[in-house]
């Protein structure tokens, strides 16, 4: 038996044993009394959240293992030869930040300083035309300041089919045959030329290998809420990557962006179907990723994670209300993962991958029946009379005679959940000089605690957040696909008291009906309703910019992004304020019919792209007669669609 | 506005996106699994069993840009 195999056994020995352990218990608890079926769905339910609790806390547990012992966890060799290999770097965009898109791009070309073999697409979907215009000046702006030899593409589709797995699906089908390997990355994502490098020379050495995902450490952003999130990426994500790498092995996963793949293995098994039906489950598969790399191990090929590679970075969201539309998206994409879960012929670490998605979503509406079942439990007449609580308190949430058990369930249930994060604490303490880029062993303390308090305290807000979302899927609800807030935002009070008014609603209300009918139970779900009272406050101090700052002054929530200098991050930074400084708030759909230069530049760009022909002539004319009037004040968006995508109209009306 | 009316100066860059060469990028069918299939599966996982073979390259008609 291979190694993996004998530590995926042990995982699940220990998810099974400490879950059955725990329903055991419980199991003997109620049944003190004979079980209902309120009972049996309570043990049902705490059965499929504790074994989830468990999975975290053992995955974490196999982190530290690996850490401590330093297993090889990705048992790959570099090539030593130069590589003749051919490499694209995709950057699929899609309304995005203009300037943000280009000032990483730009920081990752010049990090590679010249390296032979990669050549860089910008791939547009964008849809609005302003961002259209804008990054075709970006991009000539940008080919200006490089040597004339420097490889950086632009491609603009005019529909974005199957969104961006189908842009990159464009790439492959039209440009994949000229290359060895695509990087993709993400709008926000920035890769060090070193780790790019170290990616190549791995595929070049491993040609069953199809894809390599570099995790990306969160980097970047100032407000409370994403420097949080950026010390937790930082200080427990390590740990969590290196318990998943060393269990999952050649059956990793993709997420997305900041990977290598094999083109021609991605290209010839990686082709995603429309799934029947309507959506939010039918239809285009939205978190193409897992499915992706599902496939590509369907296929035979492996899929690895590369842990310690470093240089691979993206951006948090700003704010919980960003985090939380995020999940929308992604609660129905990993949702919709159920139709492929029994595919044919996927391997069990995809299904679990996909399983494991799905219940990262699922847990919430759980939860919350879990609670909703022990709250209806405290209202209903037991068949015994309740003994009392530790001697004092008779009104229990379960109405259980034993305390001691439920007392040792409840402190089990909070040690899995917070174990991980003082593990991984660990054992980043045991390494100096990364507790000296966390801010010293004080910070890091200090960070721990605060990033649990706050995540505690989130924890109820995004239970009710997922479980609106699930509730809104399963009644057939789609969600759109908006370009993610990616800058810093202090979220306007007026704003959150307007998303968030029904959770503190619901905390206000379930607080008063606890202590009205069953006072002695509230402190049970204090820190629960403390959450969710706290909400409006909570979202909108963790967005403010200045308290962000005030602890990076504190020391508290460093990462190393923020206490060294990380060259391609510093590089990145520092266009992107140039590029800001002189950034004017220019409307660039006019400015293709003033400026000559620009006319010209979309004239030969639209000359490379497929027509787009959804307007009549004599409407295009109508409008072309409008525009040479200037007279597009009222222009809608696809009007001017239609007319920066028509080349015979702009000829007619060309400054 | 006023500042900046003329972006670009200089020549533009010749070539924009090298020429395409169409190859398409087949569906993989998504067909449901039956139970036994699925537990035989999950076996052949915890026993990191060998993979089927690799699909043939598809680089023979790979060019150089």
């Amino acid at each position: 038996m291979s190694d993996v195999a004998v530590r995926r056994w042990l995982f699940l020995f220990l998810v099974v044993l400490s879950t059955a352990g725990a329903v055991f218990k419980l199991f003997q608890v109620l049944r003190v009394d004979g079980i209902d079926v309120l009972e049996t769905l309570f043990l049902l339910l705490f059965a499929v959240l504790f074994g989830w609790v468990t999975i975290s806390f053992w995955l974490a547990v196999f982190g530290v293992f690996a850490r401590l012992t330093g297993a090889r966890l990705l048992p790959l060799v570099q090539s030593t030869q130069p590589s003749s290999s051919r490499t694209a770097i995709l950057m699929p965009v899609y309304n995005e930040n203009v300037d943000r898109v280009f000032s990483g791009v730009q920081a990752i070309f010049d990090s590679l300083s010249g390296a032979p073999g990669i050549d860089f697409f910008i791939l547009s979907d964008s849809t609005d035309p302003a961002n259209w215009v804008a990054e075709e000046v970006a991009w000539q702006r940008l080919r200006q300041s490089l040597e004339p030899e420097a490889r950086i593409y632009y491609r603009h589709r005019h529909r974005n089919i199957g969104r961006k797995s189908g842009n990159i699906q464009d790439f492959c089908e039209n440009w994949g045959a000229a290359y060895d390997y695509m990087v993709v990355l993400d709008a926000d994502s920035v890769m060090s030329g070193e780790t790019l490098g170290a990616l190549v020379r791995l595929m070049d050495a491993n040609p069953k290998a199809a894809l390599i995902q570099a995790p990306a450490t969160l980097v970047g952003r100032a407000t409370l809420f994403a420097r949080m999130q950026q010390f937790a990426s930082s200080a427990y994500g390590s740990t969590y990557n290196a318990g998943l790498c060393w269990l999952q092995g050649a059956d990793g996963n993709y997420w997305g962006h900041n990977a290598i793949i094999r083109v021609h293995a991605f290209q010839s098994s990686s082709g995603l179907p429309k799934l029947p039906g309507r959506a939010p489950f039918g239809g285009e598969i939205m978190s193409h990723d897992f499915v992706e790399a599902a496939l590509l191990l369907r296929a035979g090929w492996e899929v690895w994670m590369a842990p310690d590679l470093g240089g691979s970075y993206e951006e948090p969201p700003p704010t919980i209300y960003d985090h939380l539309k995020r999940d929308r998206r992604w609660a129905q994409g990993n949702l919709q993962h159920a139709r492929v879960l029994l595919a044919q012929g996927l391997k069990m670490p995809s299904r679990l991958n996909m399983a494991m998605g799905i219940m990262s979503y699922l847990a919430s509406p759980l939860w919350l029946l879990l609670l909703i079942v022990s709250g209806l439990e405290m209202f209903l007449p037991s068949g015994l009379a309740p003994f009392t609580y530790l001697g004092r308190q008779p009104e229990l949430p379960l109405l259980v005679p034993q305390a001691v058990p439920l007392l040792q369930l409840t402190t089990a249930t909070l040690v899995l959940l917070y174990a991980p994060k003082l593990l991984a604490t660990m054992v980043l303490l045991a390494q100096p000089v990364a507790v000296k880029e966390h801010g010293g062993v004080g910070g890091v303390v200090r960070s721990v605690l605060l990033e649990s308090l706050l995540a505690t305290l989130f924890a109820p807000v995004a239970m009710l957040a997922h479980s609106w979302f699930m509730l809104n899927i399963l009644v057939g609800r789609a969600t759109g696909w908006t370009t993610q807030a990616r800058s810093d935002r202090a979220l306007p009070f007026w704003f959150v008291v307007k998303n968030f008014w029904p959770h503190t609603l619901i905390g206000v209300a379930v607080t008063i009906v606890l202590y009205r009918f069953a006072p002695g139970s509230l402190p049970w779900f204090l820190p629960l309703l403390t959450g969710l009272i706290l909400a409006i406050p909570l979202v909108e101090i963790t967005s403010s910019l200045r308290l962000g700052e005030a602890l990076a002054r504190a020391r508290t929530f460093l990462v190393p992004s923020e206490t060294t200098a990380i060259p391609v991050l510093t590089r990145a930074r520092q266009l992107l304020t140039r590029r800001e400084a002189v950034s004017d708030a220019s409307d660039y759909r006019d400015l293709v019919l003033r400026d000559p230069a620009v006319m010209a530049l979309h004239l030969r760009l639209l000359k490379e792209a497929p027509p787009l022909l959804e307007m009549p002539r004599a409407q295009l004319a109508v409008l072309a007669d409008a525009a040479r009037r200037r007279e597009t004040g009222a222009f809608t968006r696809q009007d001017w669609v239609a007319l920066l995508s028509d080349p015979e109209s702009l000829e007619a009306i060309r400054p | 506005m006023d500042r900046d009316v003329f972006l670009l100066q200089g020549e533009m860059n010749p070539a924009n996106v090298p020429p395409r060469s169409f190859s398409q990028m087949p569906v993989q069918p998504l067909t449901s699994w039956t139970l036994p299939r699925l537990a035989a599966a999950g076996f052949a996982w915890l026993m990191a069993e060998t993979l089927p073979a690799l699909p043939a390259p598809v680089t023979a008609n790979k060019r150089r840009v």
